[in-house]
């Protein structure tokens, strides 16, 4: 349909009325000198009908033998429509310039993406593609999308898969990132010891390889050996393992913090400067410049242009530059006090993550302007630490046998 | 066409067991009473909405009906198209 609409723009041909007494005479002589007259219709003294301009000329002659005066009542087709308009040459020159420079960007990449990353930063990723050319405002077809991808694969450690699909003016990095196995631990290029790393009342004992010298229950101090390397196996002969085990005790622990009361906060104040980027298929313009402001707390925003809903390969970037100025603050007692506790609890959640406190107590004081929390802690924790050893007895990797 | 052609060439047809007309005259075909095609050598003689005559050697067929108009009509024949309800042939 579309095809066909098509063809009636742009052939040339002609709707015509011819008058005169015998109009069915002009179908058989037309026809005899080859001439199709498309849709011919009769009414009264007149004929209408529609031939291909070329043919128009030539109907002439039969039109005349018939007797019948020929007039064209309407012209259609490409043509026509170029000679009706050939004075208005801004509107044409225009089109074929717009047209020009359509075809001319569709030559080039726009934009790349990256697909299916969470862990690998994206910027590794895209500057992993750009060491190989794949950029916006790069040739299209200059891309092999193969070596693309093995290059952004070799290059980051995280991606187990990497496919280049470059589709129209737009490259697709999509990308599969590596599974991360829970670490096994599984050295056996040695025999240790499972000593304390400090002392306390051990409450579980999960003893994966080598022989337990104590149990459950038992006090111990830092050092003392907890599970043995030297393993005697059923032929009563004396072998050594990397021991391994997890001794949960029961102990203490503290943390101090410390909150100044006063203190001298940089504060922004107002916009230094604003610097702007301009970036054209890859090629960017800057406007602006970013000297002294080394150092400076800065805003950037990045903004895409688009013409309607089609997004183009133009970008502008703003940064602002933020001056700054120094503010000393003075807490109160309340407030410090506050502050001083929300630092206790982030240094809890980072060293005391794997272990179960079971009691808490918390000193405060006010010293040189500070004011000092420190909280003692009864807490369960693994205090199993490898130590190397050295013996006389050789050393045979008997897992397998075990 | 002489009596003589006429002959020679009813021969040939009979001879080549085909239909009359692929030889000599015309062969029309009509679908479903809507369209109609006929081949052969053939003059308008009359063209209308409701009647439309045409020329074909000796013969006059005559298309009776409504909306009837030529959708093309060359040296080898003619396509009607329309509502056909009669044909008369003389």
């Amino acid at each position: 349909m579309i095809f066909i609409m098509a063809t009636r723009k742009f052939v040339d041909y002609v709707d015509f009325v011819a008058e005169g007494a015998f109009c069915e005479r002009l179908l058989t002589l037309a026809a005899g000198e080859g001439i199709n007259i498309i849709n011919p219709r009769k009414k009264g003294y007149q004929m209408t009908g529609t031939v291909f301009a070329g043919d128009y000329k030539k109907l002439r002659k039969p039109a005349k033998t018939a007797g019948l005066r020929l007039k064209i009542v309407k012209k259609h087709g490409i043509s026509f429509f170029l000679k009706r308009n050939r004075k208005k040459i801004g509107f044409a020159a225009g089109t074929v310039g717009v047209m020009l420079i359509v075809l001319a960007l569709n030559m080039f990449i726009w934009k790349v993406n990256v697909i299916g990353n969470e862990k690998v930063p994206t910027q590794d990723i895209i500057a992993a593609a750009e060491e190989k050319g794949l950029t916006p405002g790069s040739l299209r077809k200059k891309h092999v999308a193969r070596e693309i991808s093995w290059h952004i694969l070799n290059q980051n450690d995280g991606l187990a898969w990497v496919t280049v699909n470059i589709q129209g003016c737009v490259a697709n990095i999509v990308v599969t990132e590596v599974n991360e196995e829970t670490e096994m631990k599984y050295d056996d290029d040695k025999p240790v010891n499972i000593v304390a790393s400090k002392y306390g009342v051990i409450r579980s004992m999960d003893v994966f390889d080598g022989q337990d010298v104590v149990k459950v229950g038992d006090a111990v101090m830092k050092g003392d050996l907890l599970v043995s390397a030297v393993y005697e196996d059923r032929y009563n002969k004396l072998t050594l393992k990397h021991a391994r085990a997890k001794v949960m005790a029961e102990t203490d622990y503290s943390i101090t913090v410390e909150f100044p009361m006063e203190q001298v906060i940089p504060e922004k104040n107002g916009i230094k400067k604003e610097v702007g980027e301009i970036s054209v298929l890859g090629l960017k313009i800057k406007y602006g410049s970013d000297k002294n402001c080394e150092g400076l707390p800065f805003e950037t925003d990045e903004k895409d242009l688009y013409f309607f809903w089609l997004k183009l390969p133009i970008s502008v970037k703003n940064t602002r530059y933020f001056a700054v100025k120094e503010k000393t603050i003075t807490y109160n007692m309340e407030q410090s006090k506050s502050g001083a506790y929300g630092l206790l609890e982030e240094k809890e959640k980072i060293e005391m993550a794997d272990m179960e406190i079971i009691s808490k107590k918390v000193e405060e004081k006010v010293k040189d302007g500070k004011y000092i929390l420190k909280a003692d802690y009864i807490c369960l924790m693994d205090i199993a630490e490898e130590q190397d050893i050295l013996s006389d007895i050789p050393w045979e990797n008997t897992d397998d046998m075990s | 066409m002489g009596k003589r052609k006429k002959k020679a060439k009813n021969s040939i047809s009979e001879a080549l067991e085909v239909p009359a007309g692929i030889i000599s005259g015309f062969v029309l075909e009509i679908y479903s009473g809507k369209e109609a095609v006929l081949t052969g050598k053939l003059d308008v003689l009359e063209l209308g909405d409701t009647v439309l005559k045409l020329k074909c050697g000796e013969h006059e067929i005559s298309f009776g009906g409504s909306g009837l108009n030529i959708v093309y009509y060359t040296n080898d024949g003619i396509k009607i198209s329309g509502k056909i309800s009669s044909v008369e042939m003389e």
